[in-house]
């Protein structure tokens, strides 16, 4: 039944999910013992309820004896039911559960040892929900494919063989006719998926509107859209009233219809056993048992269209999550680097997409102690050459030479420990201050991180804050920007590392306290007593860079110009351009 | 939830007739153990064939009869549920768009969409399930519990020991693992948060080597979520069990105790077996009780939340809706204003004429802002006066006001649509040449030669630049004549030429302007220029007059030029 209604695709997914069950065989196996030991006790409680009322037959003819013994079976069935079910319950849950919990570590470590290749080609969003809902519903399927199903097999069967005993005649006629219910919600449920598709679909939409009236306000208030929007979502939801009637309706057909089957069934064994009952063929108490069997027959078989359409859902989901695996793993081999300082690029080439070449015969030559900046406009190949520097994405053709060495050689980790980077988006995790400056120097002294944080004037701050550095920071609330940007300052203050990378580090800050990171940058590159760090510098605001040692201007992926800000500037080319652009207003 | 029975109105025949139609196929499903009784104790018993098949044609009979009469109470369900939510739902939307923009704040913007989407469908959907179940359920139990002691009123007390044992054991298990699967929930969004963090630290975790960590890290969370849910399954799965014990006990007792009066004569085989497939009828339904409960409680918390937004009072509104011609566009009056608390904004004063220019300049959260949600009418003073056109802002239709202003947000919004669609959202009739040259004032020509009028906008704008989806909220504002323009901060996401070229364009423009930003270039060539400063204003004059005497101003032209 199971494999039957399953896709290619589909086995192949309970085939990798398999390898995951693996390790956990042996609750699966118990949970498939307890679920034939539960189901076959439960099968015979109708029979012996049977046998009991067969014990009970009129006025001073009941015998108690029997009926004693009866009784007695029945409690000892209904115990073992009892304790059978609950073991299965616990094994299949328990397997489930770790199950999900390692499809969710691989998954996870997946995307830690993927290429940024692959992470910034996927939706975040998508990305958690794969490893946090999808992978929840693994274990739904789990759960019911190894008791319901199973269960479900070992009651049909049983259930068949005891009314075969009983008489062969009634047994198939209720054979017979029971698939018809199976049939009629077959088809019911092939109706409403239709119009349950649609009904998403519009909801879909209904939630797009409102999402959108919602979040756009105040410009519809500004406007006067509100009628408009409204008409909008009246047509919408006047196309959901339609759909969403025929699924509700249509699906709400399931349940009657078996049910009328399952009755007419009820009714011929009926008719069938009390007339072989006047015939003395089957006693009343096997009556009571065929009747009891004739409705517990469909149940499983009713069920089980549920439990296929769950048991498909979580294979859906798990697919999803198992996709993850696949991803490349970055290889991270090589020599471990030590220090470096210099820094050659030679002939780089690179593109994100091949049909878009972006990075083109790059040449740069940074001597020990320079100050970089790159300017130029969005899409130039600022961040890109970041990029590559820190060997987040591998070069298509030139190199990156480090103290004269390419960068290939060496491990990509040694490589990156040799750069301090601070991006746009400040990053802060959830944890304390402390651990959030330590993050790359775990062992850090509490004065080490004080020092730090003074150097990157936080310190003030965080002081004021309602434990100090060991008060929880998340992404989300409590500090600014500007102050989350300063804390990812701190934690480079504290690695100390000879190189340095800022990639348009102030953009998303006020220009007060702008002044403040500025100033901390200052520090990290030209530290008081050390020497001068090489350093690049990506910036919207030229004010930023007019003291770096080189300028590159780039546009396409290429150095349109290269020098000081005075030599560029005499050169009266796009730099100068640029600038005069930015202070338009002091020629204006 | 009573509260939202309003929205049945129309509905209301169909209403009483679905549960109606839900009590008679209970009706005829009760019926049937006492048929089979008497087929047994008198069929059976005087070898009256005829009898049984008459009986059991009964069966069938009552069975189609009941299926008949149960589609047609689904089918009036569906459609009183389905014509229920689409007015709630149009109704709650309808609401929010009249409500006070700054509504939004408190609720917040998410949670107000899933009110009018996924609150509202509960409310639907449970009122569907209510009028299906109200009155079967509990008529199927006391039903059974009635036939039962038709029978045999001591045996019956068997049947009201199993329900009120049956209900205990389910409200006891449920409670004992709410708190467990709440616990699991909380770990699962845990689990999302430490995921998306470790996104959108890809960077951050590789550039410190942090790999191995952020793997330990997420492994205690992973880990501690399976626990908690195995935790929560070793109770949860004692339900199926406890349940089938209680019934199966119920009838033990039954066979026991009816095996003593069979004996002395007082009861029948047939009627024995009555009671147990009674027993049996009532436990199927008792057992999704449960279930059926949970849904009412929560889609009560759903009708709670939706009422909270039908309950929120609209603004008040003005009735002025003609302009004086009144020098003076806009004149704030020692305003001050609070969003939540301490004042934002404070003792603000300040006029704009006609056709002139206005800058207003200060770092973020320096209260910028908040004085455009003022003019807009998004919020109302607390202390002081906002005038427009020489009367208070207050004595006029919003509409009519907000018509007479150009609002340019400073977090551009794009509509799903074409570009046209979005052009015309301030004037539907707006001409086509006025689109096109309303996007060349705003430095967008380039989008209507690439896109064209029927160039399709993604939601959110997301197939535009940051500066294209500006330049065509910028845009949007020009295509009707405004009498103010407020630009607030529109400038940020354009390169310092663009903007420059902006603000020569707007000189042709008639209109009072205010400019808002951080930035000096796009306030410098104002007619006049506010800096504020913690919500109060710390200068006025023009660039030259502030440069010298503002402090503020002075730093913020030295930080943005001659750094």
């Amino acid at each position: 039944m199971k494999n039957k209604n399953l896709s290619k695709k589909q086995s192949a997914t309970v085939r990798r999910l398999m390898k995951y069950l693996k390790p956990h065989a042996g609750l699966i196996v118990c949970a498939f013992l307890f679920a034939v030991i539960t189901a076959a006790a439960s099968l015979f409680t109708p029979v012996i309820i049977g046998r009991a009322v067969d014990c009970i037959v009129g006025a001073g003819a009941v015998d108690f004896k029997k009926l004693t013994l009866y009784v007695c079976i029945l409690a000892g069935l209904i115990g073992a039911v009892m304790l059978f079910q609950w073991l299965m319950n616990l094994c299949a849950q328990r397997a489930a559960h770790l199950t999900v919990r390692d499809a969710r570590r691989d998954g996870f470590a997946s995307l830690i040892d993927a290429p940024l290749k692959y992470i910034d080609g996927q939706s975040p969003g998508d990305l958690a929900a794969r490893i946090s809902v999808d992978a929840d519903q693994i274990a739904d399927g789990i759960v019911q494919g190894s008791t319901q199903i199973f269960m479900g097999v070992v009651t049909i069967i049983g259930t068949l063989v005891f009314m075969i005993l009983i008489n062969p005649w009634i047994a198939l006629a209720v054979a017979a006719l029971t698939p018809l219910s199976l049939l009629v919600s077959y088809f019911v449920a092939r109706g409403t998926h239709k119009y349950f598709t649609q009904q998403t679909r519009v909801r879909g939409e209904l939630y797009g509107t409102s999402e959108e009236t919602i979040r756009n306000r105040a410009l519809i208030a500004a406007y006067g859209y509100a009628p408009r929007a409204e008409r909008k979502f009246g047509a919408t939801n006047d196309e959901f009233k339609d759909c969403g009637f025929k699924a509700t309706f249509f699906s709400s057909l399931v349940n009657p219809s078996t049910r009328l089957i399952n009755s007419l069934v009820y009714a011929v064994a009926a008719v069938m056993s009390t007339v072989f009952a006047i015939e003395g063929a089957v006693s009343i108490g096997e009556i009571t048992q065929l009747l009891l069997f004739a409705n517990q027959f469909a149940r499983p078989l009713n069920e089980i269209t549920g439990v296929i359409t769950e048991f498909q859902t979580s294979l859906a989901a798990a697919k999803r999550i198992l996709d993850l695996t696949d991803a490349e793993k970055q290889d991270d081999s090589g020599d471990a680097l030590q220090t470096c300082n210099a820094i050659t690029i030679d002939g780089l080439d690179f593109s994100y997409t091949p049909e878009k070449p972006l990075i083109q015969d790059l040449n740069v030559d940074v001597p020990q102690g320079t100050l970089v900046a790159i300017v130029g406009r969005t899409g130039c190949g600022k961040t890109t050459l970041i990029n590559l520097l820190m060997r987040f994405y591998d070069p298509d053709g030139g190199r990156i030479l480090l103290d004269g060495e390419d960068a290939a050689q060496y491990t990509r980790s040694s490589v990156r420990a040799n750069f301090g980077m601070v991006l746009q988006d400040s990053w802060v995790f959830k944890g304390t201050v402390r651990d959030n400056i330590a993050y790359g120097k775990p062992d850090a002294t509490d004065e080490e991180v004080r020092a730090a944080a003074k150097a990157a004037d936080i310190d003030g701050f965080i002081e004021r804050m309602p434990n100090g550095y060991d008060t929880v920071i998340d992404d989300g609330d409590g500090i600014s920007q500007g102050q989350k940007q300063l804390i990812n300052i701190a934690r480079i203050m504290l690695t100390d590392p000879p190189m340095l990378i800022l990639d348009e580090a102030t953009s998303n800050i006020d220009t007060r306290t702008e002044k403040r990171v500025q100033a901390a940058f200052d520090k990290l590159l030209r530290p008081e007593n050390g020497k001068k760090k090489t350093g690049f510098v990506v910036a919207h605001r030229l004010s930023t860079i007019v003291n770096a040692d080189m300028i590159l201007v780039m546009d396409s992926g290429k150095i349109i110009e290269r020098g000081t800000h005075k030599e560029l500037l005499n050169k009266n080319g796009a730099y100068a351009a640029l600038y005069k652009a930015q202070f338009a207003r002091e020629s204006a | 939830m009573f509260r939202l029975i309003r929205f049945l109105k129309g509905h209301i025949p169909a209403t009483i007739a679905a549960p109606v139609c839900k009590l008679i196929e209970a009706i005829a499903e009760l019926a049937v153990p006492m048929i089979i009784a008497s087929v047994i104790d008198i069929g059976i018993a005087n070898s009256d064939k005829t009898y049984v098949i008459k009986y059991c044609a009964v069966i069938g009979a009552l069975a189609v009869g009941g299926f008949l009469i149960s589609i047609t109470g689904q089918y009036l369900a569906s459609k009183v549920a389905l014509g229920f939510g689409t007015r709630l739902r149009n109704a709650t939307f309808k609401h929010i768009n009249a409500l006070p923009v700054s509504a939004c704040d408190k609720i917040g913007g998410a949670s107000l969409v899933t009110r009018v989407t996924g609150d509202v469908l509960n409310c639907q959907n449970a009122l569907n399930m209510f009028l299906r179940l109200v009155l079967r359920m509990p008529f199927v139990v006391i039903g059974a519990f009635v036939m039962s002691m038709i029978i045999d009123p001591v045996l019956s007390l068997m049947f009201l020991t199993m329900t009120i044992v049956l209900a205990a054991t389910i409200t006891c298990v449920l409670r004992l693992t709410m708190p467990r699967v709440k616990r699991a929930q909380k770990n699962l969004d845990e689990i999302s948060r430490n995921t998306a963090q470790s996104l959108s630290g890809a960077r951050v975790i590789r550039a410190f080597s942090k790999q191995k960590h952020a793997k330990t890290e997420f492994d205690k969370v992973a880990t501690a979520t399976a626990d908690t849910n195995i935790g929560a399954a070793r109770i949860s799965a004692l339900l199926t069990p406890l349940t089938f014990a209680v019934v199966n006990l119920a009838i033990i007792a039954v066979l026991w105790f009816g095996g003593v009066k069979v004996n002395i004569g007082t009861l029948t085989q047939g009627e024995t077996i009555a009671l147990i497939n009674y027993l049996q009828q009532a436990f199927f339904v008792i057992v999704n009780i449960g279930n059926v409960f949970s849904v009412f409680t929560r889609s009560s918390a759903c009708a709670a939340r939706v009422n909270e937004i039908l309950d929120m009072p609209l603004p008040e509104n003005g009735t002025l809706a003609e302009i004086s011609d009144d020098d003076c566009v806009i004149k704030f009056d020692n305003v001050s204003f609070a969003y939540d608390g301490d004042y934002d904004v404070r003792d603000i004063s300040f006029s704009l004429d006609r056709d002139k220019t206005l800058g207003i300049i200060g770092g973020t959260g320096s209260g910028k802002s908040t004085l455009i949600n003022l003019m807009e009418r998004f919020y109302t003073p607390a202390v002081g006066t906002v005038e427009f056109c020489g009367k208070p802002a207050a004595e006029y239709d919003v509409a009519f006001m907000r018509g007479k202003i150009g609002y340019v947000p400073q977090r551009a919004a794009v509509l799903r649509g074409t570009l046209e669609s979005n052009l015309t959202i301030a004037d539907e009739n707006a001409s086509r040449e006025r689109q096109q040259s309303a996007l060349a004032l705003a430095q967008a020509s380039e989008l209507w030669d690439a896109l064209g009028p029927d160039g399709q906008i993604a939601d959110g704008g997301k197939n535009l630049s940051g500066g294209q989806r500006q330049r065509v909220s910028i845009a949007r504002a020009l295509c009707r004549d405004n009498i103010l323009y407020l630009f607030d901060d529109v400038t940020s996401a354009l390169d310092y030429k663009t903007e420059r070229d902006f603000i020569n364009a707007m000189k042709t423009v008639r209109g009072a302007k205010i400019f808002v930003s951080q930035r000096i270039s796009a306030v410098s060539g104002c007619d006049d220029i506010i800096v504020l400063d913690g919500g109060r204003i710390v200068g006025r004059g023009t660039h030259e007059t502030l440069k010298r005497d503002c402090p503020l101003y002075a730093e913020f032209c030295a930080s943005q030029s001659e750094g």
